[in-house]
């Protein structure tokens, strides 16, 4: 964001250009201590999208998001609150009856055995409504024990409402996990799960309000956005903006 | 119809271009599952419901990288958490094994 926003207000300004349209969802980064002042609006208007984007609202914003940039001695620090678009012309998702309520979300799950020996290739997909709670092994996006994943990424997604987890890394080498936004999403939420995984490429993703999932593992009951249990990993440029507990938790 | 299962064996494609389909139980993909977007209606939008989707051996296709799905598409998946499970892969799932999923939407 260009500017802070006060809480109960209509309007956000943007720092950079944006193709979002008017009816597309989009997210908002807590700046407090308290991260669920994260908040999902939709585009009721935007204006000058090309320049700084000012977009309006479909209902008052119940919470203050700071934007500025802070200067401790000679570093400057970026604290302005982040925005994520949500919508994506490709819908992955869990039904509307029960999938809230029972917290009982669509998956993929991705598996065979060997190096390479399959690809899963994705794109500006939008997955929602997925995730199965409290479930261990049934994520939105699970890359389970094949080797080496060279063919294989997962750009430009995103994942929002989910009741565990969003990209699973188990037991692959080389995966390249590159701007997703990740929004409102259970439990660890790029979660490296075993420790033998090396060469995976995480870059530039968006993450915020990644919440508690009190029946998962463990260290699920104090989440991060990003879980890394081995440092042979690339994490570069990624945005943990809000979580429960921790943003990046190296379990080594 | 509602309810009922599909095979696609090794060698055949099946391109799906309804507007909505049923509630299908079980999709067995060892040949190729495409969708195809709407040449030129943009605001398109394609409905498709399934309870499982098992890629094995097969390709699945919502775009490609070099021509993403630029019309909208929603893939609904239905389940519960008492419902049978696919070994390994489990239910409301799409699972691949030594296959190919493709899953891509504008470029945003």
């Amino acid at each position: 964001m260009k500017e802070t926003a006060e809480a109960g207000s209509s309007t956000i300004k943007l720092s950079v250009a944006v193709d979002w349209q008017v009816g597309e969802e989009i997210s908002i980064a807590s700046t407090s201590y308290n991260s669920r002042e994260a908040e999902q609006r939709t585009i009721k208007a935007i204006t000058d999208a090309d320049t700084h984007p000012i977009i309006t609202l479909d209902k008052p914003l119940e919470y203050k998001h700071f934007a500025g940039i802070e200067t401790y001695g000679d570093k400057e620090i970026d604290m302005r609150a982040e925005v994520g678009l949500l919508t994506r012309s490709v819908v992955y998702k869990g039904e509307d009856e029960h999938t809230v309520d029972n917290q009982y979300g669509a998956i993929i799950f991705i598996h065979s055995e060997g190096d390479d020996s399959l690809r899963a290739r994705l794109s500006y997909t939008e997955f929602t409504q997925v995730g199965q709670a409290f479930k261990v092994g049934r994520y939105p996006v699970h890359f389970h024990l094949i080797g080496t994943v060279h063919e294989s990424y997962a750009q430009g997604n995103a994942v929002h409402t989910s009741f565990n987890r969003a990209f699973t890394i188990h037991g692959n080498e080389y995966l390249r996990i590159t701007e997703n936004v990740v929004f409102n999403a259970m439990g660890h939420n790029v979660f490296i799960e075993d420790g033998i995984e090396r060469h995976n490429y995480v870059a530039r993703n968006l993450i915020m309000m990644t919440k508690r999932s009190w029946s998962l593992l463990n260290t699920d009951q104090t989440p991060a956005c990003f879980w890394i249990t081995n440092p042979n990993n690339d994490f570069i440029d990624n945005h943990a903006a809000g979580s429960d507990r921790y943003g990046y938790w190296y379990d080594l | 119809m509602d309810g009922e299962s599909i095979h696609i064996p090794k060698g055949l494609n099946l391109l799906v271009d309804i507007d909505e389909s049923p509630e299908i139980n079980a999709l067995i993909v060892e040949g190729s599952l495409i969708f195809a977007p709407h040449a030129t209606d943009k605001t398109h939008h394609r409905k498709f419901h399934a309870h499982y989707i098992f890629v094995s051996g097969g390709t699945m296709e919502v775009g490609t990288a070099e021509f993403p799905y630029d019309s909208k598409i929603t893939i609904t998946m239905y389940g519960t958490i008492s419902d049978p499970y696919l070994p390994l892969y489990g239910n409301k799932c799409i699972g691949l094994r030594e296959a190919t999923l493709d899953m891509h939407g504008a470029v945003r």
